[in-house]
């Protein structure tokens, strides 16, 4: 999916509740910072929305997925911080054991988002499309000295045996085996692509 | 996965640690009832606590009954400000009232100064406070403007801080619904 088309994605799926949590008539004579802090919730929640089928789309869209997992990251962590400065006790009590059920279910919320976003930046940086004897491509990073980040499905080299290891993990049977094979784009991006077979 | 019931176990685990943690909060925060009616009907002064179940019943009562001290809610004292000035009305649309009385012998406590603060369409709970002191009767009444939400639900606070009177000091969270009139609040003090 490009780019444009993503971000009209994410406008529909995030405008609609932004706009009907504004039109509330709980927001009638707040203050400007409550409803910054709702615009941002709202918006988050939305484009929460798109990011399994950005994720499953995989290519480009799996970095679109990224790219908006952050965003969603900062818009919450906005909307947390905004209700803190608005009325620093209530914020503080509503997340506190003693808080309200609502509060809580969205402490929760927010802690398991953030746990995703930690998981997915931290994770493999890879999308397997292809189905038994197919193809898995995994993605890496090159700095100017070296191949890959420290993940493990970013192997330094495609012939070390953290890059079998990786490519084993995209095995769909214990019959299946896969190697790593590694080639450059022409932007200079490096690639280790996991090749395999059936029945070896 | 070379381990799926760890994985599994480990899911199993946060999932019960997540429900368990929304089933064992309160719906509103703890300690906050619902106080709120319409306020059509007639406010009386709360009865005596009743004799312990175990006393028999031809035992003589004691000459004086004794209340249960109301305790402090957690997020009572959110947004408190000391010293609200007095005031005999902070607007329309909505009565905060109650009576205030002693544990020891359940009597009606004259003169109290009694703080209530809530957000309200005129603004937040720090812009929208006031003392009103209590009658002969123990009973005290303020006008205000009608609730909002505050953080989702609608909320106030009434608040005794008078040690120089020899009571502990009481802070009470309660919630209405957005609808209600009234809140009812008694409150019954012990001596330090």
């Amino acid at each position: 999916m490009s780019r444009p088309g993503t971000a009209g994605l994410v406008a529909l799926f995030a405008l609609p509740p932004a706009v009907l949590a504004l039109a509330s008539d709980h927001l009638a004579r707040e203050p400007g910072l409550l409803m910054a802090s709702t615009t941002c919730a709202a918006l988050a929640v939305g484009a929460l929305a798109v990011q399994p089928l950005l994720a499953a789309r995989g290519g480009r869209s799996v970095q679109d997925h990224r790219l908006l997992g952050t965003a969603i990251v900062v818009l919450v962590l906005a909307h947390v911080a905004t209700l803190l400065a608005l009325a620093p006790d209530d914020a503080l009590f509503a997340m506190s054991p003693d808080g309200p059920t609502r509060a809580r279910m969205a402490l929760i919320a927010t802690i398991a988002l953030v746990a995703a976003a930690v998981l997915g930046a931290t994770g493999r940086g890879c999308r397997c499309r292809g189905r038994r004897g197919g193809s898995c491509t995994r993605t890496s990073r090159r700095s100017s000295s070296s191949w890959g980040s420290a993940t493990p499905c970013s192997p330094r080299e495609p012939s070390t045996a953290s890059a079998r290891s990786c490519c084993s993990g995209s095995a769909r049977s214990a019959s299946s085996v896969w190697e790593p094979r590694s080639w450059a784009t022409p932007d200079g991006a490096a690639r280790v692509r996991c090749d395999g077979a059936t029945g070896r | 996965m070379r381990r799926p019931w760890l994985l599994a176990l480990f899911l199993v685990v946060l999932t019960a640690g997540v429900v368990g943690a929304i089933a064992t909060s309160e719906t509103s925060g703890t300690g906050a009832e619902n106080v709120g009616d319409n306020g059509v009907a007639r406010l009386t002064a709360p009865a005596p606590d009743p004799p312990a179940p175990t006393a028999p019943e031809d035992a003589p009562q004691p000459a004086r009954a004794n209340c249960e001290a109301t305790e402090s809610n957690p997020g009572g004292t959110n947004n408190y400000l000391p010293d609200a000035p007095e005031r005999e009305k902070l607007g329309e649309g909505f009565v905060i009232e109650g009576f205030v009385r002693q544990s020891a012998g359940c009597e009606p406590l004259e003169d109290v100064p009694v703080q209530v603060w809530l957000a309200t369409e005129t603004g937040g709970e720090q812009d929208n406070r006031a003392t009103v002191r209590t009658d002969a009767d123990g009973r005290y009444r303020i006008e205000t403007p009608p609730t909002v939400p505050q953080f989702g639900e609608p909320n106030i606070h009434v608040g005794v801080d008078q040690e120089d009177m020899g009571f502990e000091p009481v802070f009470i969270r309660r919630v209405v619904d957005l609808d209600d009139r009234r809140a009812v609040v008694n409150l019954t003090l012990a001596r330090r």
